[in-house]
């Protein structure tokens, strides 16, 4: 990682501009911060495409869920009815030996009356079998549509995920030496260079500033986690240079050594 | 649907036998088992007692209807299950 921490004038600070040729040198090249950043954006794009997976399994289960609600219920109703039609049968059977029996009350009419009696549990299992089933049945929809969600949400992470990988591989190419040898053609004649907090990458702020740095801005802004000490940075000088991680972390050098090297 | 022949086994076995609380307790227990499991009624001496008495008092046909009348009341949910206590009440409510 680059530990450089530098702020400084463009104009009469070859020295400066030295030390930060050096130090890019040490970086394999100026594009090394920026394609930490571009790396950044894939990790996104990584976390989003998994958001996805998740999303489509929970959806996939749900979608298991509902039709199992429904086998279950469709079974149900049709057992349920079976079984309330056999109830009623032996209603219809028990009367008919009930009637029949003899006046004493003999076999043949206890026989009825057993047949009606069982027949009477057999039919109420069944109808509240039936209703059971009816309600599995007219649950599974909710499911499906949570399924359905589910399927919106990941397709949405999914096109987020590719958004931000098709933004990594431009900003990678883009972040590609014009010169060979390592330096970033622009960014030296100007007397740039990027600490590694760019590399971070961590605000919006950070990346417009690349941009900047690559369209040949006459002025950059500092970079790094504080806001307030990269408008400092911005407003000391027509033309300031780039400074490193430490130091946008409100590290060192102090912000009254930002001040005096772009004095 | 027609009933099943386990069913009709019961039925034909138990009518070989002079019926008494115990031999319809058991016929209740057997019908209920080939039938689903179903959770029998079961009748108690007294009962069995009072629907002889009834039956012999209404009468075959009536007593066959006031049981059918009583199965479907069961069936639609005015009372929670079968039970001869609540047949015999219902039998003497329409007297």
């Amino acid at each position: 990682m680059v530990t450089s921490q530098r702020v400084f004038q463009n104009s009469g600070a070859n020295d400066l501009l030295q030390q930060g040729a050096e130090i890019r040198a040490q970086q394999q090249g100026a594009g090394a911060s920026i394609v930490d950043s571009d790396v950044g954006k894939a990790a996104l794009a990584k976390n989003e495409e998994l958001k996805g997976i998740k999303a489509k399994f929970e959806g996939t289960l749900q979608t298991l869920k509902a039709q199992k609600k429904e086998a279950e219920g469709q079974q149900n109703i049709q057992k349920g009815g079976a079984q309330e039609k056999i109830g009623e049968t032996m209603i219809t059977t028990g009367q008919a030996l009930l009637a029949a029996g003899a006046a004493t009350f003999g076999t043949t009419a206890w026989v009825g009356l057993g047949m009606i009696a069982t027949g009477t549990g057999v039919a109420l299992t069944g109808g509240q079998q039936q209703q059971q089933g009816q309600q599995q049945v007219e649950e599974a929809p909710a499911y499906q549509s949570k399924a359905n969600d589910l399927s919106g949400q990941s397709e949405t992470y999914f096109s987020t995920a590719q958004q931000l990988r098709s933004e990594a591989e431009a900003e990678q190419q883009d972040a590609a030496p014009d010169d060979p040898n390592g330096a970033k053609t622009q960014g030296q004649q100007k007397g740039y260079f990027i600490g590694d907090s760019l590399a971070d990458a961590s605000s919006s702020e950070d990346e417009s500033t690349i941009a900047k740095l690559r369209d040949g801005a006459d002025k950059i802004s500092g970079i790094g986690g504080t806001s307030n000490d990269e408008e400092l940075v911005a407003d000391a000088s027509s033309e300031v240079a780039i400074m490193g991680g430490a130091d946008t972390d409100g590290g060192t050098p102090s912000l009254e050594t930002k001040k005096e090297a772009v004095a | 649907m027609s009933i099943s022949s386990e069913t009709l086994e019961v039925v034909i076995n138990f009518s070989d036998k002079k019926p008494t609380p115990e031999t319809f307790n058991k016929l209740l227990g057997d019908l209920a088992e080939i039938n689903n499991g179903v959770q029998a009624a079961q009748i108690s001496e007294e009962e069995f007692a009072d629907l002889e008495f009834c039956f012999q008092k209404y009468g075959s046909e009536r007593m066959a209807n006031y049981c059918e009348l009583y199965s479907l009341e069961v069936i639609n949910g005015t009372y929670s299950g079968f039970s001869f206590s609540e047949l015999l009440r219902f039998c003497r409510d329409f007297d």
